[in-house]
């Protein structure tokens, strides 16, 4: 389960230039929920995503995930948490273009305890599911919008989160990459895991795949 | 007139950079131990949080750092013998001004201090609800005041060296002749001293199969002294092969092999290990074998590597010294 309990996220805080980019939040998403976080540019929603993996630390308030208080955890735990909980879905991807497919996916794994073996295993099963093994030795950069998006998709799942973060997935995507994020996102909640997307895209609005909606606007829940 | 070389201005450099950063995490640790409270989520504790970990961490690389440089700095010392006119060894240069003798037992001191709260921050680290971190930050605190110092000594230490000033010898330092503290230590019956630093490793070994945690703490303690007592006045004569020679710095030397290095690295690992058990048993309740282990095995390497020069020696010429 992941809480927020009265979280409120100021950038600069006591300076000049201080930004309010969250004020006073609650809300509660249950295991397996998929939820579609929506609200317009700049209303908070990377931010809420960003305290839930741990990324910031809110000004006020607490984040819980799993009974965990991820708000308070030393930065070690914090990046401990992130790898073996949170998967994170980008805006634009953020793949490594010169790197290749495989590479791409097994960054997450890169620093934890598994052998050489075990990796292969974990990327080549994600690899498969998400229809990109044939690619898998080919660089992201000549890759097509479809098959960049599936290799990123691989990556967030690849070392088995509880929670998948999608931050704006389908913001530079035409409408058919955007229908199958949508085919994805069924497959990510067969498989049982919190998914949250984070948009502003009205193709999602009336989807009936999503459990939970959460509006935020100017920093504020609606 | 004041000696500069690259090795001291090497150190001198390292010394004022540590001051400036542990100084900025003795301002920080001040307002972590008085406003820390894990338990609250306002910006004031979000922001200790933050700082706990980047100030834990300058003490970190600051304390790490001191370890190796102890060694840098007996080299140091060494090599500055062969600049002052009469000094033979490190001994000459530790005794040319009156700051040498205590600056070296002060690093010493705080070598074991740096590595308990090395210990602890380890243990703190590994938890993720911030168990140690008041204790930690006054640890250092209290820590701040004799590496603050030991700086100072040494800053006055290379100061006051004059290479133009003759000064005695390790022979004449280290000579029973003389009716100085150090003098009347080696006066003292080998037989005596050698039984009771045998006798001391024996109660360690035996507190280490008791299990006996602040036993085998302050064996370790008694031996570390005992240890470099029975070096000065039995054993270093058997290493240099000389009757009347018992400087416990020329053994840092080439001509013995440096083996002075390895002497005095498995004696301060052995007892700070054996000493650490006890300390860290305060905090997180539980004994550490390995530890324990580690602290048996440095302690016994020791022994046996200081025990095999008089051993070879009387088998070789079938007297004692």
């Amino acid at each position: 389960m992941i809480e927020f309990k009265n979280v409120t996220k100021i950038f600069n805080f006591k300076m000049p230039n201080e930004t309010i980019a969250l004020k006073d939040i609650n809300f509660k998403i249950e295991d397996n929920e998929i939820v579609l976080l929506k609200g317009p540019s700049g209303s908070g929603k990377s931010t809420i995503l960003s305290l839930i993996a741990a990324l910031s630390k809110p000004t006020f308030g607490e984040v819980i995930v799993d009974n965990k208080r991820v708000s308070k955890l030393p930065d070690n735990f914090a990046a401990l948490f992130r790898r073996e909980h949170i998967g994170f879905i980008f805006q634009k991807f953020n793949l490594i273009s010169d790197l290749s497919v495989y590479e791409n996916v097994i960054t997450p794994l890169v620093v934890s305890d598994l052998t050489k073996e075990e990796i292969d295993k974990k990327a080549a099963k994600v690899m498969e599911k998400f229809d990109i093994i044939h690619k898998k030795n080919q660089k992201v950069k000549n890759l097509s919008g479809g098959e960049q998006q599936r290799c990123a998709i691989a990556r967030a799942l690849v070392n088995d989160p509880d929670i998948v973060l999608a931050d704006e997935p389908t913001a530079n995507l035409d409408e058919q990459l955007s229908l199958n994020f949508l085919k994805f996102v069924e497959e990510i909640k067969s498989e049982k895991k919190t998914l949250i997307i984070s948009t502003h895209d009205p193709l999602f609005f009336e989807n009936p795949i999503f459990s939970k909606i959460i509006e935020i606007n100017k920093g504020r829940l609606v | 007139m004041t000696i500069l070389t690259p090795d001291v201005l090497a150190i001198l450099i390292l010394d004022f950079i540590f001051l400036f950063f542990s100084f900025i995490a003795l301002m920080l640790s001040f307002r972590i131990v008085l406003y820390w409270d894990i338990t609250k989520s306002t910006p004031l504790q979000y922001s200790l949080e933050k700082e706990s970990y980047l100030v834990a961490t300058i003490i970190k690389y600051i304390f790490v750092l001191k370890i190796p440089l102890f060694l840098f700095f007996i080299f140091t010392l060494d090599k500055l013998s062969n600049v002052i006119p009469g000094a033979m060894c490190a001994a000459g240069v530790v005794n040319a001004t009156v700051y040498g003798f205590y600056l070296l037992i002060l690093k010493i001191i705080n070598l074991y201090l740096f590595g308990f709260w090395l210990l602890l921050h380890h243990f703190d680290m590994k938890r993720e609800d911030y168990p140690f971190v008041r204790i930690k930050f006054w640890f250092f605190i209290f820590i701040f005041f004799p590496f603050l110092i030991e700086i100072i000594l040494e800053v006055l230490m290379f100061y006051n060296i004059n290479p133009a000033k003759i000064v005695s010898c390790c022979g004449t330092l280290f000579s029973a002749a003389k009716s100085s503290s150090i003098s009347s230590l080696i006066k003292l019956p080998h037989s005596l001293v050698v039984g009771i630093f045998y006798i001391n490793f024996f109660l360690i070994l035996l507190s280490y199969f008791l299990k006996r945690d602040f036993l085998f703490a302050l064996f370790n303690l008694t031996f570390l002294f005992i240890s470099i007592l029975s070096l000065i006045s039995f054993f270093s004569t058997y290493v240099y092969e000389l009757p009347k020679h018992h400087c416990p710095f020329c053994l840092l030397q080439k001509d013995y092999y440096y083996v002075g290095y390895f002497l005095y690295t498995f004696l301060f690992i052995g007892t700070f290990f054996g000493m650490a058990n006890a300390f860290m048993k305060i905090f997180i309740k539980r004994r550490i074998s390995i530890w324990y282990n580690l602290s048996l095995i440095f302690n016994m390497l020791y022994v046996i590597l200081i025990t095999l020069y008089p051993a070879i020696y009387y088998i070789k010429n079938g007297v004692w010294l």
